[in-house]
This record gives structure tokens, C-alpha cells and sequence, in this order.
């Protein structure tokens, strides 16, 4: 659409099979957003079963687990935990940070009138469906979904490791269909930031919301493919009984080899967790600078380091298999490579910090929530630490550490990050507010929480408690962090119930919120230059960039403490 | 509540991860220690460095009537400097101190195999869901007539005496981890992994599986008896005994432990590892 | 479709790493003779589809040009390969089949099936794009501004036929 107004849409190509960039995005927010509930209620259980190891699970006990009285039972909890992780990190984060914030704010944010490839979007989106439809049915197969946890190692995910059913095969298909929705996304947004920039928008004029997505698809359209490829080797092994995978005395032909497996998801697994916070660093960069008035500190250095943390998570992936034998060279390097990401690491947190530093800091609601990301980054990276070394890894591998360590860097910062994201945009999606109050509550109420489960969870697992245990009572020197364990659960249960008032935000907002106007923050970037609704086509006029993302209390503009991209300077002034 | 509270108190008072691992039984256990408490200090300092700057930031820079907020963007090369030098601060405080003692650790200990004549080598095949032992016998060499297998999941050794494992699983990957001595080693199918530990104390420890193998995975658990050399070799003694019926050792494919599994597992020691 | 490619060769070197380390450990594996009938069903087909590619380079280079009709008619050449490569892949695998060579029957039977039948797949795709292509031709010539869909498609043509040429080295010359 070469002028900016709208052609004519039926409900069911402006809501349903929409090619428009912002509708896509509100229905990845929603599609994301279930997920995370789903995920998150499969928390819940995984806590009860360790807080009471063996009970009947309260009020929907019964419904969820007829047939064994309420109780979870062993290979009903290794299902639990297996869908938890698979569905929170591809189902719940990723369509919400590379589907719903990538697609409505990346063509806003560089002023084009929508993706390079809207069909191709459009696919995208319900090939996500799909993969999430199939993934939803693997729950309700007769002998239920898959449980060799999300990472799914071999032979235990294969027929060889016993466990019944076809819920690993599923798994595999759902997962595959999932990777190609995602490398639809990924094409589509690297295209677009490179061609589809406004006139004076460089790259170094860009929000760093966009690097951190630009770069996080960059990685998911060369790694994905890797994971694709092996989970279509999976597949095989689980639909045809072929043995790429499978050695040893179960191994009926020779040549297989399990560590095959475990190195091609690795060296996918490990950008994939840059993938999944590269995102969350752009935003909470941009955040922290209009919430404090001031330029993001050091834009170029830290738009340099996400560059440089791009590259290097290709090359560190042999940390997560310190334990498997392999050569103590190759255990050297990786433990070199992957302590050398401290670097660029330190150098944006403490720009982070510059950001704030002489700034005016406005404590609403995105802002809490940039400003906790600071905070559980800080702790989730330096954890790190612990694991990257090859020595004290030997203890931590597998344990409760290396679980709050990633819930650290991915349920706290992740999440936090996205709540900021979602409290920001909400009125540029919605036209509503959503309202302040319940969002302190909602931040508060996630926060404390947040943190008490998390740390507490790397005790446990400093203390010894390793991981994917059904019952860790059996051993006697587990059976002194009962208390504990008990603590984190209610504690956890607190951290549900709180996400219960942004459902209630959302709902109400949406119904009878307060009415967004045009800039409620006073935010430079682009997207804030439209009314909603915004039409179809985004821009009456292509905008035209004149300046920064964050040009905050420039001494050289009179009457505020802003002036937007799309405004010269001199005219402000 | 109160819980919480203690937790607190124990944390301030005892480092920041404020319940103890199981005590550390062996020789260079202490070296995993050591590495986890440095970085134990140096992350602390570092985030409450962090906290407090927040926390003054957060006080100090509050949007008020009157303040206002300072137009730095951050790009002057003094800046630029200051936040890369701090970066390589961080980086060898933490970073290369903590990477110099893993190496020398993995150098001395962890992948300085012992070999002599007093190595007690014992090979151990995890399955789901139970470790099995054996032991090479009075001659010498595994996969012999004369092997010595364990009562599963019992596993004994003398103290104060090197012991090498290898490790070989039938069937899917297990992981063996005896936190009382701080290891961990994973036993893939297709290859053969190999570690090595040595007791201080004697005593009775449990052993775990630490990947997932399935339902049976959480109760995987195992016993490490470390006995005096003296009783170490009765108990060997015993079993020898016990097992001598079998002539051959194309016999012990016959012969089945209590789950089934044939007891010829065995494999000639490899040598390369 | 360069970022798309770039996806594309991720999936098949992903593919080829693990059939190399596979390969690498075996004790043993197939390896076909010059005169096996594999080998030349393997052969033929490489030069089936460098020959579709061909085709398929007339059919852009025929656009803006003299004889616009050429261009539907070499994108139906390249088509018909395409189903002589698909028809003679088939056979091959019912060849190999016949001498008990089947998808699990081994790690080297295993790798050889997956990695044709993820090619064949994408040949399959490629194929129907090429059809729109060529009923789009049929009716109206298009124009020189017209023709990036045409080369676009083309690329991932052409990128099929090479990494056929790849694996066709890798699995049926190299011993």
C-alpha cells in the first residue's frame, strides 16, 4: 500500500488471516500469552510435587490426573517438567519477543509501512499455530506427551529409552514446524531492517530495540536450521527406527552416536538463549533511556558489544557438555571462549548503569520493570560464572544451580523485560493505559517472588540437589532441604497468583482503560508520531529522520526535555 | 516467614549460598571448592556494587520538581575507555583468576590420571535403573573368568587409595555423581568415559544419577562403601568366593542378576583413556 | 531470499556435518561401484538437474528478449526434469531396496535415504513454485521489472542442484 490508507477488509482478512504487521503481532502477543499461562501452571505442579512429594494435587488434582487419584506419578512428572521448559522457551517466549514486540514495533520503530514479506508473515504466524495445535494434542495422547526434558537427548527420546507413546515423535514434528515459522519471521525481519529504513535512518540512528531483535533474528535464521535438521533426525529415529543416534548393547546396527545429537542441538542451544535476550538488552537499553531522560549511554559501544556477543555465542556451546568426555583441549577452549563474553557483557550493563547515572528517573511501570531487568541480569549473568568454569561446573552441571541460573537469566530478565515491553506499547497496540496501580502491584508482586524462588533454587543445588528429580527425599542427603524446597513452592505459587492481576490489567484495561493519547511517555522513537489506531500502511507520509532514538534533555531544545526522530533540531529550538 | 527469615541470617552470616554441600570426603574436592568461593566473593562484590549504585541511582536521580536530567551521551572516548577498562577488570578479576585455577586443577587432578601398581580400577555399567560393579579379580584383567561383580548399586573402595571408573550404560545416557566427593562424570552409550577419585575418610556414601533416564531416573540410587584396605579386600575376598561356580566366562552370559541383565557387561580395560 | 538461503544451506551442512561425523566413526559403510545401477541412477540424475538448471537460466535470460514465448517453454523444460529427477530417485530407492538396503536398515542406509529424501522434499517445493511460475507465463509475457519473482526462484533452484551435486559427491563418488 503506496499511500497510506487502508483498502477495504473483511473481519476475516483484518483480524484472522491479516498480512499487517501490527495484527500479527497482537495475535503472536495473545498466542504467546496463553502459552505462558500454560507453562506456567505446569510450574505450579513441578512445585507441588517437591513441596509434597507424592500427594494428591489440590482441587484440580482429580481433573488433571484421573486416572492416579490426583497423584503425579512418576512419568506423569518427567511430561511436566519436559513441556514446561519446551513450551515456555519456544511457545511462550519466542512468539512473544520475535513474533508479537518484532513484528508491531520493528517497522514503527524505522518508519516503513510494514514488513518486507506481509504473506510471508502471514505464514509465519499460523504455521506457529499449527506447531502449537500439534504440540497442544501431544497432551492429550493416551499414554501423553513427550518427557526426556526440552532437551531431549537420545536414546532416551528414542524408542530404545522406553518411554511409551508417540509423544516424543510429536514433540520433534511440532518443534520442526516451529522452527520454520520462526525462520519465516527471522527472513522477514532481517530484510526489513536492512532495506526498509527510513530516509536518515542509519544504523546507528536505529532504537537498540530493533538491534537486539535485528541481531536475535540474524542467529535464529542460522540456527534454527540446525535444530530443524536435527529433530528431522530425531523424527526418523522415532517414526522409522533408524539409529543415528543409538549405540551401544541396544544399538541393533552399528555407527550410531548420541553425542552427534547432543552436539547439533548445542551449537543451536546455546545462541538460541541469545536469541531469546538479545531482545530483552534492546529494549530494557531504549527503556532505561526514556525512563531516565537521558541518551541510552554509550548507544555505539553497546550496539558494538550485542554485535560482538552475536558472534561469540556461536562459538561456546561445548559448555553445556563439559561432563560428556570430551578432549580437555576442546574443554579448555570452550571454557576460554565462553568466559571472553564477559567482556562485551560487562561493558553494556555498565552503560546500563551510565544510562541512569545523571538521569531523571520517572518510576512508572516500564521502568520498574527495565530497572529490575538490571538487577536479575546482573545476578543470572554472573552465575554464569559458576558454570562456564570446567572445575566447578563438574559439581554444578545438572544441578538446581544451573536451573535457577537460567530461570535467573530467562524467567526473571526475559519476562521482566517483556512485562516493560508490554506495559510501554500497550497503548500504542490498544489505545488504552494500562492502569498504574495494579501494574506496581502486579511488578511488586513478581519481583519479590521472583527472586526468592530463583536463589533460592541455586542453594539447593549448590547444596547438592540435582536436577528432574520426581522425589529427592529418597536420598538422605537431599532430605535437609525439604524445608526449603517447600519455601520456594509457596513462594512460587505467589509468583502465579501475581500474574493473576495482569490478566485482570489486561481485561479491564482493554474494557474500560484510560484512554491512551498520542505520547504518553514522551518517547523519541517513531512509533510514538501515530495515533491510534494506526492504519493499515502505518505513515500518511513516509517520516523522514533527522536525529537519535534518544534525544532527552538536549540543551538545545526549548519548552521540553524531548524532540522526536522525525523532528531537526533546530526547529525545536 | 520465619523460614525466610533464618535463611537470611544464615546467608549473611555464611557466604551467599547459605546451606552447605555435602561434606567433601575427597582428595581434590577441595579444589571445586575453593574455585566456587572465590567466585563466590568476587560475584559479590561485584553485585553489591552493583545494588548500590541502583539503589543510590534510584534515590539520588528520582524524577522530582525542580531536577533535572544531564544531557551525557555517553560517546566521549573517556567514557568509552573507562567502561572498556572496567569490562577487562571484571574479566580478570573474576574471569581469567578462576580460569588459571581450573586449568591447574584439571592439569594436577581431574585429568592427571594416577597409574600404578596400587589403582584400584573398577568398571561400572549404569542401566535403568541401577548401577552395576565390577571389579577386575585376582587376575588382573576385566572380562576374565575370575571378574568380581558387586551386589548392584553396592559399590566398595579402600581409602586413602586412587581409584579409576569406566563407565560404559546399556542402554540410554546416565550420569554418576557422589556429591560427597564432588564428582560427576556422564556415561554415554557407544563409548567408554573414565574418572578418577580418591577417599580421605571411610564411611558410606550415596551415589545418584544426574540425567535423565527416564521414570525410574530419581531413584537411581546407589551406595559408595569406603572401607580400610584390610576390609576392602575381605569383602572382595567374599565375593570371589561367592561368584567361583562360574568356570567360564562364556558362562557368565548365562547367569542373569535379579533384573535380568547378563553378567558378561564386562569390557578389557582401555587403556587409551 | 539470500537470508532464506542462507537458512537453507544451514539445514543441509547441519545434514552433511552429521553424515560426515557418522561416516567418519563407521566401521563400515556403502560405497557404490562405477557400474552399480545406484551409481548411474545417481549420475544420471546430477545431470538432470545441472540440465534443469539450464533451462532454467534460458527462461530468465528470455525475458525482455526477442522470443518472450521461450520463457514459459524453458520453465516447462526445467519442470520436466524436475519429475525425471523425482521418477529416477524413486527408482533408486526402490533399487536399493531391493538389495535390502532400507531407511533403518542401517546407519549408512539411514543417512543416505534422509539426506536424498530431505533434498527430494525441497525439490518437491522448488517444483511447485516453479509451476506458478510457469502457468503465470503461460498467459501474459512479463517484463524485465516483472522478473525478480522468476529470479528469485531460480536461485533456490539452482542452490538445489547444487547441493544435489554436493551429496551426490559426498555419498556416491567418495569411497
Amino acid at each position: 500500500m503506496s499511500d497510506g490508507t487502508a483498502h477495504k477488509q473483511s473481519f476475516i482478512t483484518k483480524y484472522i488471516f491479516s498480512t499487517d504487521h501490527k495484527m500479527i503481532g497482537i495475535q503472536f502477543l495473545w498466542f504467546g500469552t496463553f502459552w505462558l499461562l500454560w507453562g506456567g501452571l505446569q510450574a505450579m505442579l513441578i512445585r507441588w510435587q517437591l513441596a509434597y512429594s507424592g500427594q494428591p494435587v489440590p482441587i484440580i488434582g482429580k481433573l488433571l490426573f484421573g486416572a492416579s487419584d490426583g497423584i503425579i506419578t512418576p512419568d506423569i512428572y518427567n511430561q511436566i517438567f519436559t513441556m514446561h521448559g519446551t513450551i515456555m522457551i519456544f511457545w511462550a517466549v519466542t512468539p512473544l519477543l520475535s513474533g508479537a514486540f518484532a513484528n508491531f514495533v520493528i517497522p514503527l520503530q524505522i518508519g516503513a509501512r510494514d514488513m518486507a514479506f506481509p504473506v510471508l508473515n502471514m505464514f509465519s504466524f499460523w504455521t506457529f499455530f499449527l506447531s502449537g495445535v500439534i504440540l497442544l494434542a501431544s497432551h492429550f495422547l493416551p499414554a501423553g506427551p513427550a518427557a526426556a526434558g526440552w532437551t531431549s537427548y537420545p536414546p532416551l527420546s528414542t524408542p530404545v529409552g522406553g518411554i511409551a507413546g508417540h509423544g516424543q515423535a510429536l514433540w520433534a514434528l511440532s518443534l520442526t514446524l516451529m522452527g520454520i515459522a520462526v525462520i519465516m519471521g527471522a527472513i522477514n525481519y532481517v530484510t526489513t531492517v536492512i532495506r526498509m529504513r527510513a530516509p536518515g535512518m542509519g544504523y546507528f540512528q536505529m532504537p537498540l530495540t530493533v538491534w537486539g531483535i535485528w541481531l536475535a533474528a540474524i542467529l535464529n535464521a542460522v540456527f534454527v536450521p540446525i535444530i530443524a535438521a536435527g529433530l528431522i533426525f530425531l523424527l526418523l529415529e522415532n517414526v522409522f527406527g533408524t539409529q543415528f543416534f543409538i549405540a551401544g548393547s541396544k544399538a541393533t546396527v552399528e555407527g550410531g552416536d548420541p553425542l552427534l545429537y547432543q552436539h547439533v542441538f548445542w551449537i543451536f542451544g546455546h545462541p538460541e538463549v541469545y536469541i531469546l535476550i538479545l531482545p530483552i538488552w534492546g529494549i530494557v537499553s531504549d527503556l532505561l533511556s526514556v525512563f531516565s531522560r537521558k541518551p541510552a549511554f554509550g548507544y555505539r559501544v553497546t550496539a558494538t558489544c550485542m554485535c560482538i556477543i552475536t558472534c561469540l555465542s556461536a562459538i561456546v556451546w561445548g559448555h553445556h557438555m563439559y561432563t560428556t568426555g570430551m578432549s580437555p583441549l576442546l574443554g579448555k577452549a570452550f571454557m576460554f571462549l565462553t568466559l571472553l563474553i564477559s567482556i562485551p557483557s560487562s561493558v553494556f550493563f555498565l552503560n546500563w548503569l551510565g544510562t541512569l547515572w545523571k538521569g531523571s528517573l520517572q518510576l512508572r511501570a516500564p521502568m520498574l520493570f527495565a530497572l529490575s531487568v538490571v538487577f536479575v541480569f546482573g545476578i543470572g549473568g554472573l552465575t554464569g560464572l559458576y558454570l562456564a568454569t570446567v572445575t566447578s561446573d563438574i559439581y554444578l552441571h545438572d544441578s538446581m544451580f544451573v536451573v535457577g541460573h537460567f530461570h535467573y537469566t530467562l524467567a526473571a530478565s526475559v519476562l521482566m523485560g517483556s512485562y516493560a515491553a508490554l506495559y510501554f506499547w500497550f497503548p500504542k497496540m490498544f489505545g488504552k493505559m494500562l492502569n498504574p496501580l495494579l501494574g506496581k502491584i502486579h511488578f511488586w508482586g513478581t519481583f519479590i517472588p521472583l527472586n526468592i524462588v530463583f536463589y533460592n533454587m541455586m542453594v539447593t543445588g549448590y547444596a547438592g540437589q540435582h536436577r528432574r528429580l520426581y522425589d529427592p527425599y529418597i536420598y538422605e542427603f537431599l532430605q535437609n532441604l525439604k524445608p526449603l524446597n517447600t519455601q520456594i513452592s509457596w513462594w512460587a505459587w505467589l509468583l502465579g497468583a501475581a500474574q493473576v492481576v495482569l490478566v485482570v490489567n489486561l481485561i479491564w484495561s482493554l474494557m474500560k482503560g484510560k484512554k491512551a493519547e498520542r505520547n504518553p511517555w514522551n518517547a523519541a522513537t517513531i512509533e510514538w508520531t501515530v495515533d491510534y489506531p494506526i492504519p493499515h500502511g502505518n505513515f500518511a507520509q513516509m517520516p523522514t529522520v533527522y536525529t537519535g532514538p534518544h534525544e532527552y534533555s538536549n540543551p538545545a531544545i526549548q519548552g521540553r526535555d524531548w524532540i522526536s526522530q522525525t523532528e531537526k533540531l533546530t526547529a525545536a529550538s | 516467614m520465619g523460614t525466610l527469615f533464618q535463611s537470611l541470617i544464615h546467608s549473611a552470616l555464611s557466604g551467599i549460598w547459605f546451606i552447605k554441600p555435602p561434606q567433601d570426603v575427597s582428595l581434590d574436592g577441595y579444589r571445586i571448592d575453593k574455585v566456587i568461593h572465590y567466585t563466590d566473593t568476587v560475584v559479590a562484590i561485584y553485585m553489591a556494587v552493583v545494588v548500590l549504585s541502583l539503589v543510590y541511582f534510584i534515590v539520588r536521580y528520582r524524577a522530582r520538581p525542580g531536577h533535572k536530567a544531564v544531557y551525557e551521551r555517553g560517546d566521549k572516548k573517556i567514557y568509552i575507555v573507562a567502561t572498556v577498562v572496567l569490562g577487562f577488570t571484571v574479566f580478570f578479576s573474576i574471569d581469567a583468576v578462576i580460569e588459571a585455577m581450573a586449568f591447574k586443577d584439571l592439569k594436577e587432578a581431574f585429568w592427571n590420571f594416577p597409574k600404578g601398581a596400587n589403582v584400584v580400577r573398577v568398571e561400572v555399567m549404569p542401566q535403568q535403573f541401577a548401577w552395576n560393579i565390577r571389579y577386575a579379580g585376582p587376575d588382573g584383567y576385566f572380562a576374565t573368568d575370575d571378574d568380581i561383580i558387586a551386589p548392584q548399586n553396592q559399590m566398595h573402595i579402600p581409602v586413602d587409595t586412587p581409584v579409576v571408573v569406566q563407565m560404559a550404560p546399556m542402554d540410554v545416557i546416565h550420569t554418576f555423581y557422589i556429591p560427597h566427593f564432588r564428582i560427576k562424570q556422564d556415561a554415554t552409550p557407544g563409548m567408554i568415559t573414565s574418572f578418577w577419585f580418591q577417599a580421605k575418610e571411610s564411611g558410606k556414601f550415596e551415589i545418584a544419577c544426574a540425567e535423565l533416564c527416564g521414570n525410574g531416573h530419581y531413584r537411581m540410587r546407589g551406595f559408595l562403601t569406603v572401607d580400610s584396605p584390610e576390609d576392602f579386600r575381605a569383602w572382595l575376598e567374599e565375593l570371589r568366593q561367592e561368584q567361583e561356580e562360574t568356570d567360564d566366562w562364556s558362562d557368565w552370559g548365562e547367569e542373569e542378576d535379579d533384573s535380568g541383565v547378563p553378567q558378561d557387561w564386562g569390557w578389557p580395560w582401555n587403556k587409551k583413556i | 531470499m539470500m537470508i532464506a538461503l542462507a537458512s537453507w544451506s544451514m539445514l543441509f551442512a547441519t545434514a552433511l556435518f552429521g553424515y560426515t561425523v557418522l561416516r567418519v566413526q563407521a566401521t563400515h559403510w556403502y560405497s557404490f561401484g562405477a557400474g552399480d545401477r545406484p551409481f548411474i541412477q545417481a549420475t544420471a540424475n546430477t545431470l538432470i538437474l545441472l540440465l534443469s538448471s539450464v533451462f532454467y537460466k534460458m527462461a530468465v535470460r528470455a525475458v525482455g528478449g526477442s522470443r518472450p514465448e521461450d520463457v514459459n517453454r524453458y520453465l516447462w523444460g526445467t519442470l520436466a526434469c524436475g519429475a525425471v529427477f523425482g521418477a529416477m530417485q524413486f527408482w533408486l530407492w526402490q533399487t536399493l531396496a531391493g538389495e535390502g538396503i532400507r531407511l533403518a536398515t542401517s546407519i549408512s542406509a539411514s543417512s543416505i535415504f534422509a539426506m536424498t529424501g530431505l533434498h527430494a522434499v525441497h525439490v518437491l517445493g522448488a517444483m511447485a513454485a516453479v509451476f506458478w511460475l510457469a502457468l503465470r507465463t503461460r498467459r501474459r509475457i512479463i517484463t524485465t521489472e516483472e522478473k525478480t519473482p522468476l529470479v528469485l526462484v531460480g536461485w533456490f533452484w539452482h542452490f538445489l542442484t547444487i547441493i544435489w551435486c554436493v551429496f551426490y559427491t559426498v555419498i556416491f563418488v567418495i569411497h
